[in-house]
C-alpha cells in the first residue's frame, strides 16, 4: 500500500492507497505516528482510495488517534469507501472516529 | 435441492435467487503473513459464483482473514513449516467456511465479548478481530481434534438489515 502526505495550511493530510492488513500495517503505521507533530496535531487520513481496511489496520488508526488526542490534536478521516465502512461499523469505530464524506469536507471541518 | 428459507432474519430482509450447484474449493496457504494475501484472490478467483451477493462473500473473506492472521500470530512459537487449511462450501442457503490449522488449541468462542467504546481514550487497542468474526458471521463452530484446531463459519444466503451488522450501542 501506500502512504502519501501532503499539507493543507495546518493540517497534514495522509491518503491510504490499497490494503491496509497485516502486511501492510507495520509500515503504515510508521508513516502515519511519524506524521503526527508533537504539539496541537490537526490530521485528516484519506482513506477515498483505501481498499481494504483489516483488524491490524484499524489498530494502527486507533494508535494514531489516541496518540493525536494526547498531544491535544485532532484527527478524522475521510472518503470510506462501502466495505471499508463496513469494517468501521461493525467494529464500533465508526462511533469513536470523526469520518467525514470527502477530504474537502475533512479539511473544511478544520478551520 | 432444498427449497431456500422462507424466514430471513431481518423483516427486510430478501432471499437472492440461487442456481448453480453446490460448490466447494479449498486453498492451503503457508504460514505467514505474506501469504495472507493469497485469501482475497481466492476468494475473487474460486469462490464466487453468478447470483452471490458480493457483500456476503466480503463477509466471509473478511472472517478468513481475521482467523488466519490471528493463527499466524498466535497459533504457534514458530509458524515456520505449518499450514492453514481454507475450505468454502455453497448450499442452497448458506455459505460455510472451513479452517484448520495445528496450532496450539484456541477456542475463539470462549474469548469474552470487548465492551462497547465510546471514546477513542477507552478503545483498547487489540481485540478486533474475533469481534469481526463474530459480527460478519451468522455461526461459528469451534472443535480440536488429532491436534488440529477447526473453525467453521456461516453465512447465510440472506442480507441482514443494517442495524443488525452493526455494534449494538
Amino acid at each position: 500500500m501506500e502512504a502519501i502526505e501532503t499539507r493543507h495550511g495546518g493540517t497534514v493530510v495522509i491518503e491510504a492507497r490499497g490494503r491496509l492488513d497485516s502486511n501492510t500495517a507495520r509500515s503504515f503505521e510508521e508513516k502515519l505516528l511519524g506524521a503526527i507533530a508533537p504539539a496541537d496535531p490537526v490530521m485528516v487520513v484519506d482513506c477515498s482510495q483505501l481498499d481494504y481496511v483489516s483488524s491490524a489496520g484499524l489498530r494502527v488508526l486507533l494508535m494514531a488517534a489516541k496518540r493525536v488526542k494526547a498531544a491535544k490534536g485532532r484527527l478524522a478521516l475521510c472518503g470510506l469507501k462501502p466495505h471499508v465502512q463496513e469494517v468501521f461499523d461493525v467494529s464500533g469505530f465508526s462511533s469513536i472516529f470523526v469520518i467525514h464524506p470527502n477530504r474537502a469536507a475533512a479539511l473544511a471541518a478544520f478551520p | 435441492m432444498t427449497e431456500p428459507s422462507t424466514e430471513p432474519p431481518c423483516q427486510d430482509g430478501s432471499i437472492p435467487a440461487m442456481g448453480p450447484p453446490p460448490l466447494r474449493q479449498s486453498l492451503t496457504l503457508e504460514c505467514r503473513i505474506d501469504d495472507l494475501v493469497r485469501i482475497p484472490r481466492w476468494f475473487e478467483e474460486a469462490c464466487s459464483f453468478p447470483g452471490l451477493p458480493s457483500d456476503l462473500l466480503f463477509d466471509l473473506m473478511v472472517c478468513a482473514y481475521e482467523a488466519a492472521a490471528n493463527i499466524i500470530l498466535y497459533g504457534y512459537d514458530n509458524p515456520k513449516g505449518h499450514a492453514i487449511t481454507l475450505e468454502f462450501a455453497r448450499s442452497d442457503d448458506v455459505l460455510v467456511l472451513s479452517i484448520e490449522d495445528d496450532g496450539r488449541p484456541f477456542n475463539p468462542l470462549e474469548r469474552p465479548e470487548p465492551p462497547a467504546v465510546s471514546t477513542i481514550a477507552d478503545a483498547p487497542i487489540s481485540g478486533r478481530g474475533i469481534l469481526l468474526i463474530r459480527r460478519l458471521s451468522d455461526g461459528l463452530e469451534y472443535s480440536r481434534a488429532a491436534q488440529y484446531n477447526r473453525l467453521v463459519i456461516r453465512r447465510n444466503l440472506v442480507p441482514r438489515c443494517e442495524p443488525c451488522r452493526k455494534v449494538q450501542e
